[in-house]
């Protein structure tokens, strides 16, 4: 599973666009994942310019 | 899935909202779908520049008083706040030599406020009538039976919506276009990433100017700098490939007592999948407008532009049939990276910089110094006497400096994916 730490993502939303799975969305203007629908395939991770999503258990 | 729309506008940016106060204007029945809660916020690195340059990207805009005149296209949009005129545009190299684009007393663009210019649009949207969802995204669309069935999700429900004619406004990365297949033909180089500074406390000797500092310092480099209108003390938004990147500069370049003291307002970033354009934005009936048809972006001028004649072409579609040929015409034409060359020229000028040593860069600008350009802030048209400038000199170069007349050689004359690579290679995911 992914998370985006909010202190450092800046809503740019491109993990939003570019994640495979749609897995990301902004739920009142905050970027978050779903867990449902991550499969850790780590694009938001390659792609993200301020290093804010994390793998977490 | 009930109701039909006329037209279904995915993303609320200023192509989408352009589209949709002008198809509520034609007298249709709209939706505009918007992932963000609050609609005019930005949080992405933009320029908000005005080109002013007649007939860019096929159109001319004046602002005149509280609004903003399109004379090509015949329309104008409200805007009540705050100008700041970019007086000239500087390449500088790591010793300080610049090449200066101006033109006298004109600006050579215009820095306006982006959500001030949203809101104004998007209150004509919503008192025009027209559905709007926010907190929505256009997942998917698809041509069926001569509608458009366009799946949208909003937290974490997906469902269907149709409608006769969809407008794709939903950016440079549309899952609309991809949904279509239509990234298929468009050539791909690479997903850059871009981190932007809001910066307040800048000491710079030239605050109405629109700066492009070049030069590797510890990384590969252009940093556009470009004043902010401020309500308050100036603020300038700084551009780089990463946060290390900037930081670096910022504290280790040759201008670091620019920036002494700065304090960061606000971090913007974006990402994107970098294409060519798409030639013909349509797919039955799904019209592709604004950054989601374009190489790199139309600018927001361009966005206004393209969702104005996207919805007028959907109106006269529905109205009397034939709406899109001439959409696409006026695409294929009117945008200024859709002309033979044109990506070409734009790249060499720009990455073939980004290539150079910064020694390299200090020597070449300071053969073409004293040079000043009488030209609009315009990437078509300023490269051009750059470029002649050092090519007339490229016997001389080859002489002093022979790797770089090699370099300068390549750059004007190699592949395309050569030379995106080289010039990106510090922006690239």
């Amino acid at each position: 599973m992914v998370t985006i730490d909010p202190e450092k993502c800046t809503g740019c939303g491109g993990c939003i666009d570019l994640c495979p799975q749609i897995a990301i969305a902004m739920i009142n203007d905050v970027v978050t994942v779903n867990e449902e629908k991550c499969n850790e395939c780590k694009m938001c991770i390659k792609v993200c310019p301020m290093k804010a999503p994390m793998e977490v258990d | 899935m009930a109701k039909k729309y006329d037209v279904i506008v995915v993303g609320g940016g200023p192509a989408g909202l352009m589209a949709a106060r002008t198809a509520k204007r034609e007298g249709l029945d709209v939706l505009l779908v918007e992932q963000k809660k609050e609609i005019t916020k930005i949080r992405r690195s933009c320029a908000q520049a005005l080109a002013t340059a007649p007939g860019y990207n096929g159109e001319t805009v004046t602002v005149e008083g509280e609004k903003i005149i399109f004379h090509i296209n015949d329309f104008s949009i409200k805007y009540h706040g705050p100008w700041l005129d970019i007086k000239e545009f500087f390449h500088i190299s790591p010793n300080g030599s610049k090449i200066i684009v101006k033109r006298d007393e004109t600006p050579v663009g215009k820095i306006f406020n982006k959500e001030v210019l949203l809101q104004e649009l998007l209150s004509e949207v919503e008192q025009s009538g027209c559905e709007i969802e926010n907190e929505t995204m256009g997942i998917k669309a698809e041509n069926t039976n001569g509608e458009v069935v366009v799946t949208l999700e909003s937290k974490g429900k997906q469902r269907e919506v149709k409608s006769r004619i969809a407008i794709a406004a939903d950016g440079i990365n549309s899952r609309i276009v991809q949904s279509l297949g239509l990234n298929k033909s468009r050539k791909f180089y690479g997903t850059p990433r871009v981190v932007s500074y809001v910066l307040e406390g800048v000491q710079s000797p030239h605050p109405n100017a629109f700066i492009l500092f070049l030069g590797k310092g510890r990384t590969n480099g252009l940093y556009p700098m470009v004043p902010e209108t401020p309500d308050g003390p100036p603020l300038f938004q700084i551009s780089g490939g990463s946060e290390e990147a900037i930081n670096l500069f910022l504290t280790q370049s040759t201008f670091s007592s620019w920036f002494k003291g700065v304090k960061v307002l606000q971090k913007k970033s974006a990402v994107l999948n970098f294409h060519t354009p798409i030639l013909e934005p349509v797919a039955e009936n799904v019209l592709i407008a604004g950054d989601s048809a374009a190489f790199i972006e139309a600018f927001v001028q361009g966005a206004l532009v393209y969702g104005f004649r996207a919805a007028k072409a959907a109106a006269k579609e529905l109205k009397e049939g034939d709406g899109f040929t001439e959409y696409v015409d006026y695409w294929k034409t009117s945008f200024g990276y859709n002309q033979p060359g044109k990506i070409e020229d734009s790249c060499r000028m720009a990455l073939g910089m980004l290539a150079m040593e910064d020694e390299e860069l200090d020597y070449l600008f300071a053969l073409l110094e004293p040079q000043t350009i009488k030209s609009y802030y315009d990437e078509f048209a300023y490269p051009v006497p750059i470029r002649a400038g050092i090519l007339g000199r490229i016997d001389k170069i080859r002489g002093e400096k022979p790797d770089l007349a090699r370099k300068i050689e390549m750059l004007y004359e190699g592949g395309m994916e050569e030379i995106i690579q080289i010039g990106m290679k510090g922006y690239m995911a």
